[in-house]
């Protein structure tokens, strides 16, 4: 019988949208903007999906396996969104850019592991939902890990760009 | 084969949407759904509630008025509250259903209500306010109106509604459940203004039936405006305001000429120990 509770609940779940809504969004601007610079600091190392090349063995220097890992949190705000989204149905964009940030943030480490290398092949992808609500059926926190072979060429034989 | 670098202009793996707005559109949709489902069902609660046999409104009150009825009763107090109660329930000027009961509760808020299966409950808190047994027969004739009117069973099936659909949409195990929680008891157990006011008229007539004037009708009111505590408030908030209330039930004692007498008001035994 009384309203006071209530009150307080409903503050502080206001409370927690709005620093999910405002904190998520800036902190999502910044990762975008840093991913752009990195990628085109990294342009020169090009990722190929091919398993194999045409090459002879006396091309190569070394190959060897790089991988890189992010994992990423979804805020307050966008897991609310999210299950608004899933009565209805339709397209989940608070998800999407989480995704995709995760998966560019562990291209970019993959290929900041390999500094010295020609190029990458063989690159994969594979994702994972962690945290505790990944239990419970419900997305808390993304993992991608990239991974690829990363091949070295001997002098005289790298491919220009 | 030339390798040509190039970094992709925009980003089709995101799509281009507001979330403030797309967050506004859904909440507004979902819960103009929910209230329109709300409002559908609740009309069906009014069209069921007066049909609900005495069997299984008794069954109704064994599940849920014993979670809300008083651990220990004060015996003496109770007993004195159902000789009231007799009085009015006399076949004569008010009869249900099922057999009618009141509980004498040592809570000090300042409340009564009426619960499936026949039962009233009445704090301390109010009795302590009431000066005379007209006054708290007045009282008790308001919660017999409730019953009469069938309100205690529109608000318990609404509750449910609301209960069931807040489950429906976020789950047992939801940050909100305790908010929802909240909401369910106020809104199970309260009326609207125009189910009071009904009460009202109604507490009205069985004083004057079974006290021969309507003297102490108007009185509970009136002091509760001479100390408006916090507690008074509080269960005022769902009520219509006092004056509102003292208002309407002196218009009805002059349209039907009741009488009113207080030199002939009962006075009231000391409650709880």
């Amino acid at each position: 019988m009384d309203y006071i509770p209530v009150i307080i609940n409903l503050f502080f779940l206001i409370i927690l949208l709005a620093l999910g809504f405002f904190v998520g969004s800036w902190q999502e601007r910044r990762h975008f903007r840093e991913i752009e610079i990195r990628e085109r600091d990294s342009l020169h190392l090009p990722l190929l999906t091919a398993k194999t090349l045409d090459m002879a063995p006396e091309q190569v220097e070394s190959a060897y396996l790089v991988q890189g890992s992010a994992v990423i949190s979804i805020d307050y705000f966008k897991r609310l969104l999210a299950g608004l989204r899933n009565l209805v149905g339709g397209r989940i964009s608070a998800y999407e850019s989480l995704l995709d940030r995760a998966r560019r943030e562990a291209l970019l480490r993959m290929k900041e592991s390999a500094p010295d290398a020609s190029m990458i092949i063989n690159v994969r992808l594979e994702n994972a939902a962690i945290g505790m609500s990944a239990q419970q059926g419900n997305l808390g926190s993304v993992e991608v890990l990239a991974y690829g072979t990363a091949v070295k060429l001997k002098a005289g034989h790298e491919i220009r760009s | 084969m030339k390798y040509v670098p190039k970094q992709p202009e925009g980003n089709v793996n995101v799509s281009e949407q507001n979330p403030l707005r797309e967050f506004f559109v859904l909440l507004g949709g979902v819960l103009g759904f929910l209230v329109a489902v709300y409002f559908v069902l609740g009309w069906m609660v009014d069209l069921v509630a007066p049909r609900i046999s005495p069997e299984l409104e008794k069954k109704l009150g064994v599940l849920i008025s014993n979670s809300y009825l008083p651990e220990q009763e004060d015996s003496s107090s109770s007993a004195y509250l159902n000789t009231v109660l007799a009085r009015l329930a006399d076949d004569r000027c008010f009869s249900y259903t099922l057999p009618v009961q009141v509980h004498y509760s040592s809570s000090e808020v300042v409340n009564a209500f009426a619960l499936p299966g026949g039962h009233i409950v009445i704090n301390r808190g109010l009795l302590e306010k009431l000066k005379s047994e007209n006054e708290l027969a007045f009282v008790l004739g308001h919660e017999l109106g409730h019953f009469r009117n069938r309100d205690h069973l529109r608000s318990l099936g609404r509750g449910l509604i609301f209960a069931a659909l807040s489950t429906l949409v976020l789950g047992t195990d939801n940050s909100l459940s305790g908010f929802i929680s909240g909401s369910m008891e106020v809104s199970s157990l309260s009326f609207s203004r125009r189910q009071e006011r009904a009460a009202d008229a109604f507490g009205l007539n069985v004083l004057q039936c079974a006290y021969g004037q309507a003297g102490g009708s108007t009185a509970f009111f009136e002091h509760l405006d001479d100390q408006s505590q916090n507690l008074a408030r509080r269960y005022l908030a769902s009520h219509p305001t006092s004056p509102d209330r003292v208002r309407l039930l002196k218009q009805l004692i002059r349209e039907k000429n009741f009488a009113i007498d207080t030199t002939a008001l009962i006075p009231l035994p000391p409650w709880g120990e």
